[in-house]
């Protein structure tokens, strides 16, 4: 049985091995074909010195006829491996280590084991005993370029099992991505300008718009409910036209609201939506004088992460000054990413039983499906289409309240925009077979 | 359009305008105008952050209760001690000059930065808690019985239990597929568990692709969108001024 010696600590393996079995290195990078040595078959090997070789009958001659198999030889760091080994007596002592092994070591400078090279494991006590100086803990030395090396293994992705290939593309070509950024930038910034009445239409309503319509529809009368604003002004752009219509409805049902934001500036943001939703909201002639009697929301700032939601959930008069002990009616999640729900639905949720809408990115509607479908969430509202269903059920339930021409324009603009990315799409993938037909 | 645009102060309303079209200017390539306008926004962003800490949290709820003596140990000194030695020690590594290696550092020194570390740990450890049991209890468990539920219960709908041996093929595919590599990890089978093993991690590939592929088209919507407010806040600024009127006169 052939055996593989480890470049690392210099322990000798079973051919096949993954890792060696004293210091866990990794040996299925292909070690150079002279590390393998033939595996000790017989007794009194131990006498002969580690790189000499031993046969079964250590008198046969030396010069064997070479059509005859090579013997196996000994190896003298690894005496458990044969039947007869006595115990500890027969370990061959630290100091007989081959120093060849540090060439090997250098050798493995591009692998993340170089880190291990320096390092030197006391076997025994003996060895620190018999000499202290050499067993001083050295500070490791590392060249220069096998520093740079571990850097970018750090600096790049982990890549898991045969998920290698995964990131393998074919050879694409150019993307010319200033054409790409110009055909976009026009498709939305010329209808913009000049405002052309087509294309039009109707987005899709997903599951869970009509259901957080409903909820908030049957919230009672300055009921108690807990905002968390999880966006701010990067991504209001989107966010602000998916949570206008659902904090109008809020503020006409008269809902009492306390909005709480971990984002430095997400109560700014917050208070911005508010105040426009009410001016929206007082367009509405029959809706003026219940405007007017709209509860002053509290807007809170809370630093220190995910884990202050808990407080929120837990003792809200510690937030939000003169608020009910009593958990609130709702909780709804502004979010621009899912990980906001996530937080929310993971620190606040469970303390207090909520249930909970959430009004997101369209990014985030993939990932929030599970929580949608698991019943963690009564509601789900995600980017321009959420937002335009639901302004559609709203003006649909409550045709007093006028439909933001907003929403329509953003409709336009969308369109224009999806049809850029729908030919770059096409265009691509025509290039990529002529291409490929081209090819012999 | 942004009907939120007209509260907006008109100063400030054309401060945002040039400040996107500098930021926009990047598109063009890395420039002066676009790096100015990330460090204003950074730099202003940061400050605001610091002044938003002060005024809603520090003084209102460490120092003016401490001032008028509300405060107790555990809610006042003690958080305002631990906060101290944590600026401290960052103040220490930043502005003092770090000793040569193997120089062993003054003992207040060294006090402070393992006082500083234990603060840390104090933070990441309570944090790093708080999450995991989060994850366990809002996440990980109701996900786990949700799934678990899926059509193997005997009363269910005739179709429930195709979609939960669905959903387990896929999930089971989708795991194997990140963690085998067939070139290491199969090639010492049999050759049926290698065709077995070769066709669910072809599943796993393949959901892992439609996965990718929704929260990616999602994703585009959802930056499109970002996109269009930006135009539409632009194309308002432009209408609403004279020299726009003049060109539609002339249209």
């Amino acid at each position: 049985m052939s055996i593989i010696r480890c470049p690392h600590c210099g322990t000798a393996n079973r051919a096949g091995s993954n890792f060696c079995n004293s210091c866990g290195t990794e040996l299925r990078a292909a070690p150079p074909a002279h590390a393998q040595e033939p595996a000790p078959a017989t007794a009194g090997a131990e006498e002969a010195p580690p790189s000499a070789p031993a046969t079964e009958e250590p008198s046969s001659p030396p010069h064997a006829s070479p059509a005859e198999p090579e013997p196996p030889a000994p190896v003298g760091d690894q005496p458990w491996l044969r039947m007869e080994f006595g115990g500890e007596s027969e370990v061959p002592p630290f100091e007989e280590e081959d120093e060849s092994l540090h060439a090997e070591v250098a050798r493995l400078a591009p692998g993340m084991q170089g880190l291990l090279a320096p390092v030197r494991i006391a076997v025994r006590n003996t060895d620190a005993e018999a000499n202290p100086e050499r067993m001083r803990p050295q500070p490791p030395h590392i060249p220069l370029e096998q520093m740079r090396l571990v850097r970018r293994h750090m600096e790049s992705p982990p890549v898991l099992g045969g998920a290698e290939r995964f990131w393998q593309m074919p050879d694409m070509g150019a993307f010319h991505t200033p054409w790409l950024y110009l055909a976009l930038g026009l498709a939305i910034l010329l209808p913009a300008l000049l405002m052309p009445p087509w294309p039009h239409g109707a987005p899709t309503q997903w599951p869970g718009v009509e259901e957080a319509f409903l909820r908030v529809q049957g919230l009672p009368a300055q009921a108690h409910v807990t905002v968390y604003w999880a966006y701010d002004p990067a991504t209001a752009g989107e966010l602000d036209l998916a949570a206008l219509p659902v904090v109008e409805h809020l503020l006409q049902r008269r809902a009492r609201l306390s909005v709480v934001s971990l984002l430095p500036t997400g109560p700014a943001t917050a208070r911005r939506l508010i105040e426009r939703a009410r001016l929206e909201w007082q367009r509405s002639e029959s809706l003026t004088a219940a405007a007017e009697s709209t509860w002053r929301i509290p807007v809170q700032y809370l630093p220190g992460g995910a884990p202050m939601l808990a407080l929120v959930a837990q003792n809200p008069a510690q937030v939000f000054a003169g608020a009910p002990p009593e958990p609130p009616d709702l909780a709804i999640v502004f979010g621009a990413q899912a990980e906001d729900v996530q937080h929310w639905l993971e620190q606040a949720a469970p303390l207090n039983r909520t249930p909970v809408i959430a009004v997101v990115g369209a990014g985030a509607d993939p990932i929030l499906r599970p929580y949608w479908n698991s019943g963690q969430l009564v509601g789900l509202v995600s980017g321009f289409d959420g937002a335009y269903s639901y302004q559609a059920l709203l003006s649909e339930r409550l045709p007093r309240l006028e439909r933001s021409p907003a929403l329509d324009s953003q409709l336009v603009l969308q369109d224009w925009g999806l049809i850029v990315f729908f030919g770059a799409i096409v265009l691509g993938n025509l290039a990529v077979v002529f291409r490929r037909r081209q090819e012999p | 359009m942004q009907d939120g645009a007209s509260l907006f102060d008109p100063l400030g309303a054309w401060i945002a305008f040039f400040f996107t079209l500098m930021i926009f200017s990047a598109l063009a390539g890395d420039n002066a105008v676009a790096r100015l306008a990330q460090h204003i926004l950074v730099g202003a962003g940061l400050g605001y952050a610091a002044v938003l800490a002060a005024r809603h949290v520090l003084l209102p709820r460490l120092f003016d209760p401490l001032m008028q003596g509300q405060a107790g140990l555990l809610d006042g000194w003690l958080p305002l001690g631990l906060a101290s030695v944590l600026a401290l020690a960052g103040m220490d590594r930043i502005l003092l000059r770090a000793t040569p290696r193997g120089e062993p550092l003054p003992v207040w020194r060294r006090a402070l930065h393992g006082g500083g570390r234990a603060v840390t740990a104090l933070l990441l450890g309570i944090g790093l808690g708080a999450g995991i049991m989060g994850a366990l209890q809002g996440t990980l468990i109701p996900q786990y019985l949700r799934a678990a539920q899926i059509g193997f219960v005997p009363a269910a709908p005739g179709y429930l239990p195709l979609v939960g041996l669905l959903t387990l093929l896929l999930t089971t595919a989708t795991l194997l597929y990140l963690y085998v590599d067939p070139a290491r990890h199969l090639q010492q089978q049999p050759p049926a568990v290698r065709g077995l093993m070769t066709g669910w991690l072809w599943l796993g590939q393949r959901a892992l692709w439609l996965a990718a592929g929704l929260i990616f088209a999602r994703l585009a919507v959802s930056r499109l969108s970002l996109l269009i407010a930006r135009a539409a806040f632009l194309s308002d600024m432009v209408h609403n001024t004279a020299w726009w009127a003049r060109v539609q006169s002339l249209w």
